[in-house]
Formats: C-alpha cells, structure tokens, sequence
C-alpha cells in the first residue's frame, strides 16, 4: 500500500520507442544487430527483421557510429575519474541505472571515457522527499562531483532541483513529473511525456484516416494525468472537431475497475482509445478491450513495454512484446527495429554487453527507460569531449543547455529552453520536439510517423 | 426537539440512499454502468478483504487494518509457486551480516561473505494449479497461527490502540517485503486451467462477466453464506458470538477465548488467502499496490455490516464495487459532475466510502458495537512533565539542539535534523489527540496537508509575507478539524481510526489530487524568505563564531523548525500540567466517569481535535516553508499512518514521546545515523519499520519514552525502595470487574 | 474431599489486596452464603476462585486441585459454573443458544436446565436481551446447570429483582444442591433470604472474614450479624 501510493505520475511517462516494423525501404538493408555479441537474448526482443548481412564487422560499425558521436578516441580511458551524480528511484526503476551503467562501462573500456578520463558514477537513490533533498545537497556540496544526470524519480523531484539549480550542471533523465519538464535546473534532451502525448494528439487528428469522431481517454488519477488531458490532448482535439471522453483512474485501480472506467469513457462507441497508464495499467487494458468485445484504434505510449506485458500476453496465447495492431508514441527510434544513425544499434549491442540485470530480476530489461539513460551519459561524454576536458559549471551548463542536437535514440533537432508546445511555454527543460509513431501490425513493427520512415511528427507545429 | 431532528435527518439520509440505489438500478443508462461484470468483480475484490476482518473482528476483536496486505502476500505466494516454483521467503534476520558490516568498516578492503538465508526454496521450474493452490493455503494457515500467537494473543488485554498499531505495522511490512523482493513491476499471474475461456459469460438483466470474475463472485457468495451457515449454527460459531459479545460469560462456561480466537484467525486468513489467490487470477497481474488499497473500502463495507453481518458486508461490498463505474460516467459524460477549473473534480469513488461511513454512523445514532472484553487495557500512561523538565530540561535541550544544527552537524545530518523537527511537530498533534484523549486519529497529515497547500496559494499567490500564512494555515487546519470531531462524538476507538483513514483517503484524492490546489504542471511552490530558504549555502556569524559550513543546507532553516518545535512543546506540555490536560486525560480513560464528575465530554474532544489539528498544520505550513513547495506524496494517507506509527514508537503520550518520535521518522536523525554511519539500506527502513511496531505494539506500548521512564523509575525504586502500590495503579485505573465501563452485555 | 477449599486467600487488583487472609469451604450438597456489605471483597473472592483474577497469596483448591496459575476456561471445565454478578448473558443470543452453550463438547444437558426452570421452555427463541430481569436471572442459573457443575457459585442472585422472585428462585437453589448433589457458593445481600435457604453463611467485612457459622445460628442471633457488618461494634438492638 505504501510505496505506489505516492507515485505522483507513473503514467505519463512516455519513453516508447515503439518499433517499426520494416518499411519496403528498409527490408533489404536490416542486420540484427549484436547476436553476436550478446550474452543472453533478452526475452522482449521479437525475432523480426531480416537475416544478418555481415556480422563480423557490426562490432566495428558500432563504436564507429559512437565515437562519432561523443568525439572520443577508441581504447580504455585512464587516469582521474570525472565524476557524475547519479540520482534515481532504484526501487522503481532499474532499469535507468541499466542504460546507464552500461554506458559508463562501454565508454570507459572503449571510447577513451570522457576526454581520456573515466567516468565514474556517483549514485543516490530518491524514494521519498527527504531523500531528493539528501541527494542533491550531497551532489551540490561535492566539488568533486561535475555533472548531476537524474534517472526517473517520482517523489523528491523539485528538492533535489532545488538543491542544484545554479549549483551543478543537470541532464534530466527519463523525466515523470511535472517538476521534471517544468524546472530551471537542467534539461531533458528528449521530448518528454509532454512532447508525446501532445505528439500523439496531433497524429490521432490528422495521421488516421478516416477521421475519427470520437476519442476515449484514460488517464491516471495524479496531478500530471489530470493536467495532461486538458492542456494536451483536449484542445487538440477540440481544435479539430473531434469528441472526446476522459476518465481517470488510480494507479491501484484493478482489472475491473479499469473496465467500468473505459466503458465509462465511452470505449465501445469510440474509434480510438487514447490510454497513457502504467504498464500495470495498460494490461488492463488489453484485458478490457477483449472483454468488452470492441475493436478501437489504440493509440499509447510505451510504458507498455516490458515483460510483464509480454508475459501475460503469453499467457492470453499472443506472441507479440504489445498487443497487435496498437499504436505507440515513442521518440522516434525502435528497439524492436534498430537502425544504426540513431545509435540505437550501438545501444542495443552494448547494453546487452556490458548491462546486469536489476538485483533480483531474471531479465535485462532494457527496452524501456535504458535507451535514453545511456544516450545522456554517452552525450555527457560527448559534453566533456567537445570542451577538451574542461568541467567546469559555466562550461557544462552552456552545453547542456545549448545542444541543439541530434540527440542519441531521439529524432529531431533539439530547442532547449525555448520549446513551446501547444503554446505552453512552462516545459522548459523539454528540448526535442519531434516525436514518433509506430505500430505492431501482424506480428511486425510499422514505422508510422517517425525517424525511421523520415515523417517523424512535429509536435510544435501540432494546433490546438 | 433535537432529537426528532435528528431522527427526520436519519429518515431522509435512509430514503435518499434507497432512491439513489433504486433509481441507478432503474434508469437502464445509469444501470448499464451500475450493473455490470466489472462492477460485481470489483465488488467481489472488495468482499474477498472484508469477510476476513469481520471475521477476525467477530473471532478476537481486532480490526485488522493489514488484512488486504496479508490477501496481497498469499497472492504473491501463490503466483510465485505456479510461475517460478519458488517459494519465497521474508528477510530473516542474519547475524552473520552484522558481523559483515562491522568487519567491513574497520577493513574496506575485506572480501567477507558470510552464508546468508536463501531468498527462495525451489519446487521446481513451475507448479501446477493444485499443488500450488495447496501449498499457499498451508502457508495462510501458518501465517494465521503466527499473528495469533506471537501478535495479537498477547495482544488480547492490550487497549484497541495497540492492535490498531500492530496491524497498521503488519500493513506496512508486508508491503516491503514483496517490494524487496520483488520490486514494483507487475507480476504475471498464471491463469487456472480450468477458466480458459475468452468469451464472457451472459447473465440476466444483461450483464455480461467474465468466467473467473463469475468464479470469484460466487465464491465470495458462497463464503459469505457458509460463514453465516458457520456463526449461527455451529457451536464454535456460536461461542464466538457469544465470546465477542461477552468474554468473561464464554470464560465461565469454560471456552477459551484465545483459542476461539486464533481458530478465527487461522479461518479468516485461510479465506483471505484463498479468496486473494483468486482475486490474483482475475486482476491477472499482481504488485505490491492494488491489493492492499482494496483495504480502504473493504473496511467500509465492513463498517456498513457493523463487523458483524456478513451478508451486509458483501453487499456493501458489492455496491461500493459498482459505483466505481457509475461515477466514472458520470465523470466523463455529465456537465454536471462537480469541476475544478476545466478538469473534473477528482476522487469521486474515493470520498464515496467516506461519505457512506459517516452516513451509516449517523444513521445508526450510536456508536458501533464495541467488545465486552474482560479487560481492555491500560492506555499508554502519561506523565506530567516534571518542573525540572520544562525550567531546564527544555532550554537545555533546545540549545544543544541549536549549537548542533549551527556549528557541529554536517550537511546531512542538517537535513536530518530538519526532518526530524517537523516529524516532532507532527507527532506532537498526535499526542494531543490520541495520546492525552485517547482518540486514534489517523488523518494528522490530512490537515497539514491542508495548511501546506493554504500556504503555497498565499505566498504565491496572495503575497501574503511570512510568518502570517502559517498561522492561517493552521488555522483553517483547526476548523477542518472541528469538523472532523463532530462524527467523532458518535464514534470510539477502532471505529474512528476507521473514519478518519477514510476521511484521509478522501482529503488525499479529493483535494490534494485536484489540479486547483496542487498546481497540475506548475505545482504548489512556496515563496521563502532568504534567511531560511533551505537550499543556500551560506555562512553567519553568531557571536563571533562562524555557523554553517558553507554548505547546503542552510543551517538556519533547521532553527526556524527549532524555534517552532520549541514554543509548541512548550504549549503542549503546560497543556498537560493544566487542569484542561486533566479533563482531557479523564476523558481518556473513562468517558463516563468523567462526566459524572462534570467535564464537558464533548467539548472536549472538540478541542482536542481542533488543537491537534492546529499543531500538525503547523507542521505542514513549517514543511511547506521548508522544501519551498508542496507535493501531495508528503500528505498522503499513508503519511498519516506512518507518521502515527513513529509517534507510537516514540511514545504516544508525552511531549517527551513526540521527541523521541520525532527522532524515528524516515530521514530522521536515527534513520540518517543508520544509513550513514552503519551502512543500512534504507530500503529496509521499511520492513524495519513495521517490523519494529508489531514488536512494540506487543511489548511495550508506552514506546521508547515509557522504556526510559520505566528505567528512571527502577533507579528511583532502587534507591528508595518503598513498599506501594505500583505508579501506574493511580493514573492507569485497574479495572473494575463488574462496573467495567465497555458496553459489557448490555445493550445500550 | 470439599468441593472448594479457600485456604488464607489474599486477592485483589494490581497486587492490592481487597481481600485478606480468608478462609472458606464449600462441601457436597451444601449451601453456602457469603454475605457482607458492600465493597467486602465477595465478588472478588468469586472472581478469584474461577481464576478470573490472580492470587496475591494464599491457595484456592477446586476440587482438590489449586487455580492458581491455571486459566479461568479451564478451571471452568473442571464442574465449576459461575454466575457472575452482572449475569454475563449473551444478550444477542436466544435463550436456547445461552443454554445449548453450556457443554463445550459433547451436548450441553438443557433438560436440567429445563427441569429446574420450566418457564424458560416458552422463551426458547427469544433474544436473552429481550427477557425481564428475572427471566434474566433464570436463564443465567439455567445457563449455569447446563453445564453439569459440580459446584455452582451465584453472585448478586437477586439483584434488581423483585422479592417475590428471589423468593421463588432461591429454593430451586435448595433443590440442586439436594437433588445433583452440587455445592453452592451463594453471594447476597439479601441477608434472611440467603440464610433462608443457605446451610451454612461466612460473612466478610472489608476484606476479612467477620463471622461464619451455621446459618439457622446466625438467623437467629441478628445482632450478631449486623456487628459484623458495621465491623464489630454492637449495636443498640431495637427489640
């Protein structure tokens, strides 16, 4: 009873790359990467894709594309470690420290580190308040400690912001709350919930066809869902004509009642059905979408992702990692289709290389909240790359503040602080405004709107 | 004429509720979504919780707060066995790890690894149905024996207040360990053989449900009647009515109330036990979340069935399970659903339990039904605070406080002290309010929650400069409070936990979670003045002497605390020397008595409320100030219950008791010295935590400040070494054989 | 062997004594009363010997065996039924699920119960709570033989009622303890009634035993009674 009730957003997190699927295009040139490197196959990893071309080489391929990117020079790295704070709610979310964690150990083995130095991770898990205030004074008070990235936290937020604006330079990891998207602290190189929620609007307006007339919304029941749908999704689709239905639901609400909530919404009569819920959630979903016997549009995010999801899916005898034909709101790559100028090749080989599983889990995880993770310390690195080693606060904060891009595993130029989405200028730390939609269609993944296919969406240009 | 007024009220509160029941089973757009499969499986879920404690209730009379986490536990159980084979195991305490730790402390370097218990014990790679279903049910049934004897048997004489803490402790632990082990990520819950089936079944009246959300309702129906069957017809059913109705007339007839009692508890967990592994079957997966939460309206259905009909309680049941979906649409599809803003008002289906309770006790005009047990107990004794205390012992106290905060304490234990300062503040309104009336009031955070939010809208929003907000926050707190006293005049013990966790729940969803109070994207911050704001890192000097180390956080954060924490133990404490202190513990321990001896009963328990009121919203205007904003997960129920977990560890009954609670809470001085200088996760706080209540609760209700009076005492009994009557005869009042105040046997 | 041997009991609450040094016994067949004022300590004493409350010093024997240390429920099961002063009756219960509660195995002997009280036949189904206060008291005694006790205690039998039921009652007392052979414990207030009945009396003034002996004795020599009552200081008899 304890430890979900203080969850203060779970559903907004959008951290989906939902997969494509080949596009024709792609058919002819798809390797799947890392088999050959890979120790374990993780279970969530559907066997799509074409066979290998050459696999002898994808190794070399990969760091290729990331020294590319961080700048740095192949070998061990050596000598004083930089130090970076780490802040994330472990109990919760593991797989942040996954991504990484892997990323640390990938650098420093193979890309030289960070300007020749290891990375060293200075962690601090925030489960409640008091720890986000714990962290971050010890982080703010480390003159040793360069950088703070934060993972996903769900209590502690704005006190562990509060302790280091203006103190140490912040990357925001795989943000949840609304202190995530909305503080001066730092910033988010991805587009955050905001960014894919309100993504996922403008598509549902002007992506399906035919139109739909009527859109049912589930949303969780905390300050972040409630502010979501009004701000996010309501006037897009007003905007556009289209009716829509919202209800809110408890992260503790069961099976049944997250049926009565979609009958509720109006489920069985709508064309679409716009859940953006926890995993735990979004089984209940599935679950009450057959029960009802309807047959709507689903358009979510991927927190659906994981092996829960794919385990009971298992179960209802499906074979997919998602429930067939369900749209996802991501950021714009796959895992489940990875190409290899996004990096997400190089993350999906490494962090099966290098990653352990969470204490006490049986699975690496890693389709989740790892991707973006590792992408923000392989940028940090590329941070300390370009500066030629120097670490101090001006020099970082202006990087971090000033990247325009292209982020690692996220598609589109980057805007920090000067995002406005929705004409809602209070997201400042959301730096990507490009977002993408997949699909799981027949047992592939589609890309819809997204890097893959070169039509990710725009979501500064979406009207509402 | 206030009698008949209240009775008209009563007549049309009873009609009301009849009308809306009918006319949502009448209109076919309500009843569609009243009527339906989900409804009755909710429903169902709801019941599978409530049949346990009412009859652990009917067999011992113990309201067993933890009964949906002991549901969630044997689920797990279950879940594991059949997809793992495994069956998992709490952490056990290992000496071995102790000896670890130390050995790594003094060497670093040291590779020591000690054998420790194993996590789980392997079957096999999976189970099948049956032997898992076995093998859970056995450990239901040795899970029942355990609270029994080692919990709540010696438990028996002990006053509501400590069962009411031991099961809230088994409420948190539970929990903790499945999230331990198992983190909070769904676990898949492999489905019975023999419900494949994908279609949902037609019921009359043109519900539609699926196989095994049909199993469970039948089941629970079926249980419900069997235990009905059970209480009125067999004689072991009937012993232990007649042993909860009157235990010393069960006694002398020769039955054995504490076996009548652990044979109710073994059924109760059997049948939650099992009742859980199907209820796990139908919600497909677990975690450590949705189940216990099913506590909230299981309780309430029970409350509806006086914790003891079990056909009302299903039925209660079964109609809070529907409403769900009732309110939801009208929620999404009527303009006229209560807004706030352009959101709709959130946490309708959680104020509804609230508002049924209070509807039900106003209704029923009396208070419910309390056991005649032989004795009930000495509340935990509370002391005057000596003068040596309040003249030196205070002053005393404080300053070395401050000269720690200022000069010698680093930047984490700064933090720690401020934590610990308002956790003091915190406990103290629950001294005031259960400690010196005996009121169990489990909503402190609900109130300076309130206060907190009151204050983030008028720094912000209204510019209104410090300190005023606190004083109006505490205020508006207090009359919330008044408020809440006024159904706690018809209410005792258990009953007003109950009400006032459900009042918790309500405040928690209703109003923190409502986006015009919190923020939504924006949130609730907080404007600070300079001089305390808490994330600066600056240096004073104090009579020469430089204070802070030039590093976050401000010292001088943690003396703004200090110097509130100060003035209310202050007033607590000459509240208790006042002849207003003794009314009130004279209320405390016999209502009656005390009347006849001409206190104000009820405006005593009105003042107490609102003065209790007033210091946790002080607490919560102090946190607000301190974090420099306000987020709902500080005031949450669960805060509540924990935060009346620390002030029971402490000492629930003492200003001395709220410091030593004060101490204990979570990122508190003890709990930072734990994890900082020893090294222990705070993960485990948790299991600790709750682990700690359930063995104070048992052995040592008067907390960490009784233990050290009890030591003061025996040196004083040592060196003086009169023949007497022990201290605690006078103020804990023995108990009077035929005059004892409970409702023994008759019907009043 | 006697049915209860009281052997220099001191008893009381939390270890103060409110009874002290008393000596008692009750044989086959007998009637006893224990008689005093109010506060003296009989209910206490009654209390003590079902082992509801703790011996200070002292032993109580039932039936040979001592109570001390044992559990109330127990000694219960030995053939000792007590008739608490407030009645303990299960108020939500019928009368007949009162009495069927008289055996914890095996049957409880309602046609004893039955036979001493016939009037309770007709009340079988009602709630005890619903009974007047000497249906009430009835049904406690009727509970009490169910149990096939071998030696029976009543507290307080006549309080709240009318003397013409106490009357009525207190000779079916003189009929068990001839008829089943039991030994009864009889507490009252009600002086020349208990003694009416009784074989032999004890009475008990502030805690000590005043006076016992031969209830026709006692009957007869009031003045003694009452200065044991008023704790020894004779009185002005009014002839």
């Amino acid at each position: 009873m304890k430890v979900r009730s203080y969850k203060l957003v779970a559903s907004l997190i959008v951290l989906s790359l939902g997969a494509s699927a080949c596009s024709e295009t792609k058919k002819a040139e798809t390797t799947t990467p890392g088999t050959t490197m890979t120790t374990e196959a993780p279970s969530t990893v559907p066997s799509t894709g074409e066979t290998t071309t050459t696999v002898v080489d994808a190794g070399a391929e990969l760091n290729a594309w990331a020294l590319t990117y961080t700048g740095g020079t192949a070998g061990a790295a050596s000598g004083d470690s930089i130090k970076v704070g780490y802040a994330n709610d472990e109990n919760f979310f593991p797989e942040n420290t996954i991504g990484i964690e892997s990323a640390r150990d990938y650098l420093n083995a193979e890309l030289g580190g960070a300007a020749g130095k290891p990375i060293e991770l200075v962690s601090c898990s925030v489960t409640n308040a008091e720890d986000g205030a714990k962290c971050g004074t010890q982080f703010a008070n480390d003159p040793s400690i360069v950088a703070v990235i934060t993972g996903t936290i769900l209590v502690g937020n704005k006190e562990l912001y509060d302790t280091l604006t203006g103190k140490k330079p912040v990357i925001v990891g795989n943000g949840v709350t609304s202190d995530d998207f909305t503080t001066p602290a730092g910033q988010a190189f991805t587009a955050g919930s905001p960014g894919v929620i309100a993504g996922m609007s403008g598509y549902i307006v002007s992506g399906l066809s035919p139109k739909p007339k009527k859109v049912a919304i589930l949303a969780q029941n905390n300050p972040a869902g409630q502010a979501a749908v009004p701000l996010l999704i309501d006037p897009v689709l007003k905007k556009a004509g289209i009716e829509s239905t919202s209800v809110f639901i408890d992260d503790s609400a069961s099976a049944s009642d997250v049926q009565a909530a979609l009958k509720a919404a109006g489920a069985d009569t709508a064309d679409v059905l716009l859940p953006i819920i926890t995993i735990q959630q979004c089984i209940n979903v599935y679950d009450a979408v057959k029960s009802l016997a309807i047959n709507p549009i689903v358009v979510t995010t991927g927190l659906c992702f994981g092996t829960p999801m794919t385990d009971h899916l298992k179960e209802a005898g499906e074979k997919g990692p998602v429930p067939e034909g369900w749209y996802f709101g991501g950021y714009g790559y796959s895992y489940f289709n990875p190409d290899l100028e996004s990096g997400m090749q190089t993350y999906i080989a490494k962090v099966q290389q290098y990653g352990k599983p969470a204490p006490g889990a049986k699975t690496l995880e890693y389709t989740g909240f790892a991707g973006p993770e590792f992408a923000n310390l392989m940028t940090f690195a590329k941070f300390v790359n370009t500066s030629k080693g120097a670490v101090d606060f001006a020099t970082l904060d202006a990087a971090i503040r000033g990247f325009k891009g292209p982020m690692m595993l996220q598609v589109g130029p980057l805007n920090c602080g000067k995002q406005v989405i929705l004409g809602l200028a209070f997201f400042v730390s959301v730096c990507a405004a490009e977002m993408g939609i997949q699909q799981l269609k027949d047992g592939q993944w589609v890309s819809i709107a997204d890097g893959l296919n070169g039509k990710p969406i725009d979501v500064t240009k979406v009207e509402s | 004429m206030k009698g008949s007024l209240t009775k008209y009220l009563q007549w049309f509160i009873g009609a009301s509720a009849i009308v809306m029941v009918a006319w949502a089973l009448i209109d076919s757009d309500s009843r569609a979504h009243f009527l339906t499969g989900s409804g009755l499986a909710s429903g169902a879920l709801i019941a599978a919780i409530s049949l346990g404690v009412v009859i652990t209730y009917r067999g011992s009379g113990v309201v067993n707060f933890a009964n949906s986490a002991i549901a969630m536990y044997i689920a797990y159980v279950y879940a594991v066995l059949r997809k793992d084979g495994d069956l998992f195991l709490p952490p056990l305490p290992n000496p071995f790890a102790l000896v670890e730790g130390i050995v790594h402390k003094l060497d670093s370097t040291s590779t020591l690894d000690l054998p420790d218990w194993p996590t789980r014990i392997s079957f096999g790679p999976d189970m099948q149905f049956w032997p898992a279903l076995l093998i859970s049910v056995v450990f239901a049934l040795l899970l029942g024996l355990v609270l029994h004897f080692f919990i709540f048997r010696p438990l028996r004489q002990a006053p509501p207040l400590a069962k009411v803490v031991a099961s809230i402790g088994l409420c948190l632990y539970l929990p903790a360990v499945i999230v331990r082990r198992f983190g909070i990520q769904p676990f898949t819950v492999q489905s019975i053989p023999y419900f494949k089936v994908d279609r949902p079944v037609s019921l009359p009246l043109g519900v539609k449900i699926n196989a095994d959300e049909l199993v469970l309702t039948i089941l629970v129906i079926v249980l419900t009647v069997a235990l009905y069957a059970v209480f009125q017809l067999t004689r072991f059913g009937l012993a232990t009515r007649a042993a909860s109705e009157n235990e010393k007339g069960a006694v002398v007839l020769g039955f054995s109330p504490e076996f009548l009692a652990g044979a109710n508890w073994i059924i109760s967990t059997l049948i939650t036990g099992v009742l859980g592994i199907f209820a796990a079957t139908v919600l497909r997966t677990i975690d450590p979340n949705v189940i216990p939460a099913l506590i909230i309206p299981a309780l309430t259905a029970a409350l509806v069935g006086s914790f003891t009909s079990f056909g009302w309680t299903t039925f209660a049941a079964m109609v809070l399970g529907m409403q769900f979906g009732l309110v939801k649409y009208f929620e999404a599809q009527h303009h006229w659903y209560p807004k706030s803003g352009t959101s709709i008002f959130p946490g309708m289906e959680r104020v509804l339990p609230l508002v049924i309770i209070v509807l039900v006790l106003f209704l029923r005009g009396k208070s419910l039904p309390t056991r005649g047990a032989i004795s009930s107990g000495r509340l935990p004794f509370s002391p005057t605070p000596p003068r040596w205390a309040i003249r030196y012992g205070g002053p005393a106290l404080a300053l070395a406080t401050a000269i720690c905060g200022l000069f010698i304490f680093g930047p984490t234990f700064r933090l720690a002290l401020a934590n610990t300062l308002i956790g003091i503040i915190i406990c103290l309104s629950i001294v005031v309010i259960t400690g010196y009336i005996g009121q169990i009031s489990l909503a402190q955070m609900a109130f300076a929650g309130i206060s907190a939010f009151l204050v983030a809208k008028l720094t912000t929003q209204h510019n209104v400069p410090f300190p005023i907000p606190i004083f109006i926050g505490a205020v508006v707190a207090m009359l919330v409070g008044v408020l809440v006293a006024l159904p706690a005049l018809r209410v005792r013990g258990v009953n007003l936990a109950i009400v006032t966790l459900a009042f918790a729940v309500a405040v928690d969803k209703a109003v923190f979670g409502n986006q015009s109070v919190n923020g939504g994207f924006v949130g609730a911050p907080v404007k600070v003045p300079q001089l305390i704001s808490q994330p600066r890192d600056v240096q004073y000097k104090i009579l020469g002497i430089i204070a802070g180390d030039g590093k976050q956080p401000n010292p001088m954060t943690a003396m703004f605390c200090l110097v509130v924490v100060v003035i209310l133990c202050y007033a607590v404490a000459n509240l208790r020397r006042s002849a207003t202190g003794r009314r009130m513990l004279a209320t405390r321990s016999n209502e009656r008595a005390a009347a006849a001896a001409g206190v104000n009963v009820s405006g005593m328990k009105i003042l107490a409320f609102a003065v209790s009121a007033f210091i946790a919203g002080v607490g919560g205007a102090v946190s607000a100030y301190r974090f420099g904003g306000v987020t709902p997960d500080k005031f949450n129920y669960v805060q509540s219950l924990t935060f009346f977990a620390f002030a029971y560890l402490g000492g629930i009954a003492s200003v001395y008791g709220s410091i030593s609670g004060g101490f204990l809470v979570a990122g508190g001085l003890v709990f930072t010295f734990l994890s900082e200088k020893l090294g222990v996760p705070s993960e485990f706080t948790l299991i600790l935590g709750g682990l700690g209540l359930v063995v104070a609760s048992v052995r040592n209700p008067e907390g960490i400040a009784g233990a050290v009076r009890q030591i003061g005492m025996n040196v004083r009994r040592k060196r003086g070494s009169r023949e007497g009557p022990p201290e605690g005869v006078a103020a804990g009042a023995g108990p009077s054989p035929s005059t004892d105040t409970r409702e023994v046997g008759a019907a009043s | 062997m006697a049915l209860l041997e009281i052997e220099n009991l001191s008893t009381g609450y939390n270890g103060v004594p409110v009874v002290r040094n008393l000596n008692l016994t009750v044989n086959e067949g007998e009637i006893v009363a224990l008689l005093g004022p109010n506060g003296a300590g009989k209910t206490t004493t009654l209390l003590t010997t079902s082992a509801l409350n703790p011996i200070i010093s002292g032993d109580v024997r039932v039936m040979g065996k001592s109570v001390k240390g044992r559990r109330a429920h127990m000694v219960a099961r030995e053939g000792l039924a007590h008739v608490p002063e407030d009645r303990s009756l299960f108020f939500q219960l019928t009368v007949k699920e009162n009495l069927k509660l008289g055996a914890v195995k095996g049957s409880a002997n309602l046609d004893q119960a039955l036979g001493y009280f016939p009037a309770l036949d007709k009340l079988m189904d009602r709630k005890a709570g619903l009974l007047s206060g000497g249906e009430q008291q009835m049904l406690a005694m009727g509970r009490a033989l169910t149990t096939n006790p071998k030696l029976l205690m009543v507290d307080e039998m006549s309080l709240g009622l009318a003397p013409i039921i106490v009357e009525r009652l207190l000779p079916v007392l003189r009929r068990i303890a001839d008829e089943t052979g039991a030994g009864v414990l009889l507490v009252e207030q009600h002086v020349h009634l208990a003694l009416e009945v009784a074989d032999r009396a004890y009475v008990l003034s502030h805690g000590t035993l005043a006076l016992e002996g031969d209830a026709k004795h006692l009957a007869a020599n009031r003045h003694l009674l009452e200065s044991s009552y008023l704790g020894g200081a004779e009185l002005e008899i009014e002839d």
